[in-house]
């Protein structure tokens, strides 16, 4: 298969940064409290930590959906702290949020077409996108004109991974990508992040599922209160996990 | 003395997926029960359902020995059931004091003294001065501690309360914990859903432990969030068919 | 009687049509910024006093000074979006409410003053006159305003289908923050669903224009057979507002033929009810979702 088929990216992924970065929701509400982290290209770096730790906030902010207070986020030399989702978007930086995030009353197509809105202005490239996504993943083809809020937890995952990278984003970041699913799907969406990783590009996963993110990362980051808690290789982690948990439950 | 809420095997599916799959609970009086579990273990439909919000498909729930299970929240609420949200749901257009009295309006007795009674519950958290501020403007933890005594209005048997701990300030956070101890010595139970598991076992006198619909865990607080298998739920699955974790 | 009959049906959809395109600005509105436009029918008015002045006043063919009409609506709905509406997206339900009961209140009274109240009868000019089929007789300016409402609820109906933009309208109306996820700017479509309902009502001011003498303050009764229409139809489909629109259009005309007139509305009601406790889901669903 060419790069093109699987729509893999062509360019080399930009590391990307969250710099002492202070967030929050309302006015006096302190939801992250410098948190600095640093995600490496054709890497997986996971961010763990218990409920209310701020790992989906930092998701936000590194998405463009929350402006942070006070600090920056950084795509390799740029900073991009000022910069809206869809301008994020443009610069290759791809969010895949939590639960379900289809267009429910729309088909999958259209699911797949809306994914590559930013490339409207160029139909040929558009219909190369989605046929490329038709490639990577063949078993859309057969639910392609069903509309995507009848489909399985399974196939509504898929429809949402294949509009994740329809652009070709260089950049990834994957929200508790296992949550509501069955552990037979669970295993491929994992599997789909590892092969991801191998084609270079620069990953951020965030997950409450702490046996399945350890075993795919390679940087590990964890978050506790709003702060920067440990951080560190797979290996650090790998073998400690029952210690971490209980760390958690004790805070 | 039957329980002041219990439930058994209870049970509650959403578009096939089990969200709720036989859990039985006992509440005893003056117990505080802390019920932890990772996202998705059905601890917010396990409350949903122990206050009459949603239905259950199986299963019975009993309070105070009446069998309620398929009634509407109404019925539940004039048995003693109050509930708090994650999200407060004060009457956002409405002062704190008529907050109060909204839970009674439709019960006898004198305005009068349901407004004494609403001052001093006000007074209990602190929100005394606020009686007359509409609750749009009282801050996000404010609403929290009102939507707490708004709860007590109706001298609950037990309180059902969701995340009251999150996303607010450490002294609001010691306010609601004091309180919640102190309306427990006069006999009331309560049921809390947090994840601010430390601050939770602190204050519970009994935790429950929920994985994927079921209760795997409960009895002591330290015993619990020392249980493997309650390690073993926090951990999430890891691959299927790999064996040992490192 | 087969022939009243018949007469009526006819009748129903042609009216029915005309409901329809009148509706549709609101079932947009409504459906898509989750807006509850009570100042729809103020622009129905205006759309149909700015008609008579061209066509009446300036002597305007009326079919070409339609176009003129729904382009001002275009534009003064750019404007009121710019104006009032961005600031009320975050305020209450009431707040909204309010504003856009002003806004009809505002409209109203310039209406007024400008037109008065006297009963205004749109100069057909070629479109008077009726078509003669021998067992049917439809007025000419009749067909003429519901063929454009087909058409037009036809081609709305395509575009929101067929084209990526109205497949991004629908996607944003569906759930805001996934669509801003894959690069849409929220705020100019809105901007520009907006706009084009506003074109629409005053659209449907001219057909209105077209079918019946109106007078400034008919457009509270137009309101409210607009929102029968929307509730009727759901919200989302402009298949469905023209199907609906020729519902109540035929049922209002064949029960009229059978009925004294009286019963007219309680039969139209009543056939609301039933629809909406069969479908049990009343105006189609308006939660908004995000992520």
């Amino acid at each position: 298969m060419t790069a093109t088929q699987t729509g893999t990216t062509q360019r080399s992924s930009p590391e990307l940064r969250l710099e002492q970065v202070t967030a929050g929701y309302f006015a006096n509400d302190v939801v992250l409290d410098q948190v600095s982290l640093r995600v490496r290209p054709g890497a997986v770096t996971a961010v763990l930590g218990p409920n209310g730790s701020g790992k989906s906030t930092t998701l936000r902010v590194l998405s463009g959906f929350l402006a942070p207070r006070s600090g920056r986020v950084l795509l390799g030399e740029e900073d991009i702290t000022a910069l809206r989702v869809g301008e994020r978007l443009h610069r290759g930086v791809s969010l895949l949020p939590q639960g379900r995030s289809v267009f429910p009353e729309l088909t999958v197509l259209e699911n797949l077409r809306l994914g590559a809105w930013t490339l409207r202005h160029d139909r040929a490239a558009m219909n190369g996108a989605v046929e490329a996504m038709l490639e990577r993943y063949p078993s859309l083809r057969a639910f392609r004109d069903k509309p995507a809020g009848s489909l399985s937890g399974g196939q509504a995952r898929l429809v949402e991974f294949a509009r994740l990278l329809i652009t070709r984003p260089a950049v990834l970041l994957i929200d508790e990508p296992s949550v509501g699913l069955a552990p037979v799907l669970v295993d491929e969406v994992y599997d789909e992040i590892i092969r991801l990783k191998q084609e270079g590009r620069t990953i951020l996963l965030v997950d409450q599922n702490v046996q399945a993110a350890i075993e795919i990362a390679d940087e590990v980051y964890t978050l506790a209160y709003g702060r920067n808690h440990l951080e560190g290789g797979r290996d650090r982690f790998e073998g400690q996990l029952d210690e971490l948990i209980r760390g958690w439950l004790s805070l | 003395m039957s329980p002041m809420i219990e439930s058994s095997a209870l049970a509650k599916s959403f578009g096939g997926v089990a969200a709720v799959d036989g859990v039985s609970l006992r509440v005893e009086a003056a117990t505080i029960m802390g019920l932890i579990g990772p996202n998705g273990s059905g601890k917010t439909t396990t409350l949903n359902l122990l206050n009459g919000a949603i239905k259950p498909d199986a299963g019975e729930i009993r309070v105070d020995g009446v069998s309620l299970a398929g009634r509407a929240s109404s019925a539940f609420v004039r048995a003693g059931v109050a509930r708090t949200f994650q999200n407060p749901r004060t009457f956002t257009t409405i002062t704190a004091l008529d907050n109060l009295l909204v839970p009674v309006l439709h019960r006898g007795g004198s305005r009068r003294r349901w407004r004494e009674k609403g001052q001093e519950l006000l007074d209990f958290v602190g929100l005394g001065a606020h009686r007359d501020t509409p609750a749009s403007e009282l801050s996000g933890g404010q609403q929290k501690l009102l939507e707490f005594v708004r709860a007590l209005m109706t001298d609950p048997k037990v309180v059902l309360m969701d995340e009251p701990f999150a996303g607010v300030h450490p002294s609001v956070k010691e306010v609601m914990r004091d309180r919640i101890q102190e309306v427990n010595r006069s006999g009331t139970s309560f049921v809390i859903v947090s994840h601010e598991i430390p601050d939770l076992t602190r204050l519970s006198t009994v935790v429950v432990c929920m994985s994927d619909g079921r209760v795997i865990a409960q009895g002591a607080p330290d015993h619990v969030t020392g249980d493997p298998a309650v390690i073993e739920a926090y951990l999430g699955h890891g691959k299927a068919g790999r064996g040992e974790r490192g | 009687m087969l022939e009243q009959l018949l007469q009526a049906g006819v009748n129903g959809i042609l009216l029915g049509g005309v409901y329809g395109g009148f509706a549709v600005g609101l079932s947009l509105i409504l459906g898509v910024l989750r807006i509850v436009n009570i100042a729809h029918s103020a622009v129905l008015i205006i759309g149909a006093l700015g008609y008579w002045q061209l066509v009446n006043g300036l002597g305007l063919d009326p079919l070409l000074a339609i176009v003129p009409i729904v382009l001002l609506g275009y534009l003064l709905g750019l404007g009121v979006q710019r104006g009032v509406a961005h600031y009320l997206r975050r305020e209450s339900d009431t707040t909204v409410l309010l504003a856009f009961f002003g806004l009809m209140v505002v409209i109203e009274t310039i209406a007024i003053i400008v037109w008065t109240t006297d009963t205004k009868t749109l100069d057909l000019h070629y479109l008077g006159g009726v078509l003669d089929l021998g067992f049917l007789r439809v007025p000419v300016a009749r067909v003429v305003a519901a063929g454009l409402s087909f058409a037009l609820l036809v081609a709305l109906h395509l575009f929101l289908t067929r084209t990526l933009t109205g497949s991004a309208i629908r996607g944003l109306s569906s759930n805001r923050d996934v669509a801003e996820m894959v690069g849409i700017d929220g705020n100019r479509l809105s901007r520009h669903v907006f706009a084009m309902s506003i074109a629409f009502s005053a659209f449907g001011g001219t057909a209105l224009a077209l079918v019946v003498p109106f007078t400034p303050q008919d457009h509270l009764r137009w309101l409210a057979w607009a929102f029968l229409v929307v509730i009727l139809g759901g919200l989302g489909s402009a298949l469905r507002t023209l199907v609906a629109g020729v519902v109540i259009g035929v049922v209002e005309s064949v029960v009229g033929v059978l009925l004294p007139f009286q019963y007219t509305y309680l039969v139209l009601y009543g056939l609301l009810a039933v629809v909406l406790l069969v479908r049990n889901q009343g105006l189609g669903g308006l939660k908004a979702r995000s992520l």
